[in-house]
């Protein structure tokens, strides 16, 4: 095996960095589906 | 557009249908399928926007003559000018005048200051010879590609010939999914606190900072426009990351749009970072023109901002915005170069080089005075806010 892999600590920061994405990917879907009913006060001009 | 469902699934469809056709008929495909996403929603001003694309390209092609070719250029610029003036300057400008013509019902089409930019640019390059051979169908794609139509950026037709790859590839689509990703995180979740965060500032809805300026201290409003100006960046800087992700998964190479103006060192630099294709448009097209005939950067700078500025709405508040950003980079032209020029060794200490990105952070944050109160409340409110700032009141 890998010596890496063995190591607890390198696992353990995988899955925090699994977690911390997971999380921020699935906030920003569920803002994406509520997208509709947003409440912008600020929209950048121009478009 | 990305908040509409079908976004997404005709999106996901089109990039396996793509890859599955023959190399002729890629780009026809695309080209179709944006134009008939983009004319789901408006047929009438899209359907307008079909026969400028069109006159565009085939008048210049017909013209193969040298004074034809010139004089269909200098037609062509007019003709994509007139249209953008008639509905983004018609009914501002009908405003000053009591008696004008009404133009309060004119719709806006959607995308159109991209679109008109993208073909003056379009125009004017294949007057020079700077493009690269392409068939219709490339050249139609590129005007309508959904990605980047209502919110840029203004994608190069060079760069959108030359950046694309013809096969599958996986690292190529885990690219695109990566900044899809990195674009939705920016604009739901990350642009969503600096909103929170704003709406607090705001006493909790729009305008209340505005009616209690007077009782807001100087520091609760600075810390108001900087969040305005991390909000923006973060929903429009996410648009451009989903927009470059969705062109890569098509293979496609869309333009940077930001390169992290947050920290940028000073304002010159600034605008090498923030809307870098509008910025390089207008360097292209405004500044380098107007130099020659002005042989001043002066000149040019402020030119090239008041054209900003009007693209973005035609309102006081926008040319005050182009102004402010103007002179902001006139003076530190000036005062970079009178500094080297008498070699003052402030501009060479650790302090000037650790002051100078968060006074050119929060300079930049001030121009959100003007954008900010563009339209309902005017010029007079983005100067109370700037003055407050300052602890003055107007």
């Amino acid at each position: 095996m890998n010596k890496v892999t063995k190591n607890s600590s390198f696992w353990a920061g995988q899955i925090v960095q699994g977690v911390v994405i997971g999380t921020l990917l699935t906030m920003a879907v569920v803002g994406l589906i509520n997208a509709s009913s947003y409440g912008q006060i600020f929209r950048y001009q121009g478009f | 557009m990305i908040e509409f469902w079908y976004y997404w699934v005709s999106a996901a469809v089109s990039v396996v249908i793509f890859w599955n056709l023959p190399q002729g008929l890629k780009f026809p495909f695309l080209g179709i399928v944006s134009f008939g996403f983009i004319a789901s929603f408006e047929p009438l001003t899209v359907a307008m926007m079909l026969a400028i694309a069109l006159m565009v390209y085939f008048l210049h092609n017909r013209a193969d003559q040298k004074p034809l070719f010139r004089l269909a250029t200098k037609f062509l610029i007019t003709v994509v000018a007139a249209y953008l003036f008639y509905f983004k300057y018609m009914p501002a400008l009908a405003s000053l005048f009591a008696n004008g013509y009404d133009f309060a019902n004119l719709l806006l089409p959607m995308g159109i200051s991209y679109f008109s930019f993208k073909l003056i640019h379009y125009v004017l390059e294949r007057s020079r010879g700077m493009l690269p051979q392409h068939s219709f169908w490339e050249y139609f794609a590129w005007v309508f590609f959904v990605p980047i139509f209502t919110a840029g950026p203004i994608q190069r037709f060079d760069l959108f010939m030359n950046g694309r790859s013809s096969t599958w590839d996986n690292q190529m689509a885990w690219d695109g999914l990566t900044r899809i990703a990195i674009g939705l995180i920016k604009k739901f979740v990350l642009g969503a606190i600096c909103l929170f965060v704003l709406e607090s500032l705001n006493y909790g809805s729009t305008g209340r900072l505005l009616n209690n300026l007077e009782d807001t201290s100087p520091l609760r409003v600075i810390l108001f426009l900087c969040f305005c100006y991390l909000f923006v960046y973060m929903d429009f800087s996410g648009y451009t990351d989903i927009a470059i992700g969705t062109g890569r998964l098509f293979g496609l190479r869309i333009m940077e749009n930001f390169n992290f103006p947050i920290f940028a060192p000073n304002i010159g630099n600034l605008w090498k970072r923030w809307h870098m294709s509008l910025a390089s448009w207008c360097q292209s097209y405004i500044y380098m023109p107007t130099l020659g005939v002005s042989r001043s950067p002066y000149v040019a700078v402020f030119a090239s901002f008041l054209v900003m500025g009007l693209w973005h709405a035609a309102s006081w508040n926008w040319v005050a915005w182009g102004l402010y950003n103007a002179a902001g980079v006139a003076i530190y032209q000036k005062w970079t170069m009178t500094a080297r020029k008498k070699k003052w060794r402030i501009i060479k200490t650790k302090a000037y080089s650790f002051a100078a990105y968060p006074l050119t952070f929060l300079f930049f944050a001030g121009s959100f005075a003007f954008t900010i109160t563009h339209g309902e409340h005017g010029l007079y409110a983005a100067l109370r806010i700037l003055f407050r700032c300052f602890g003055i009141d107007i």
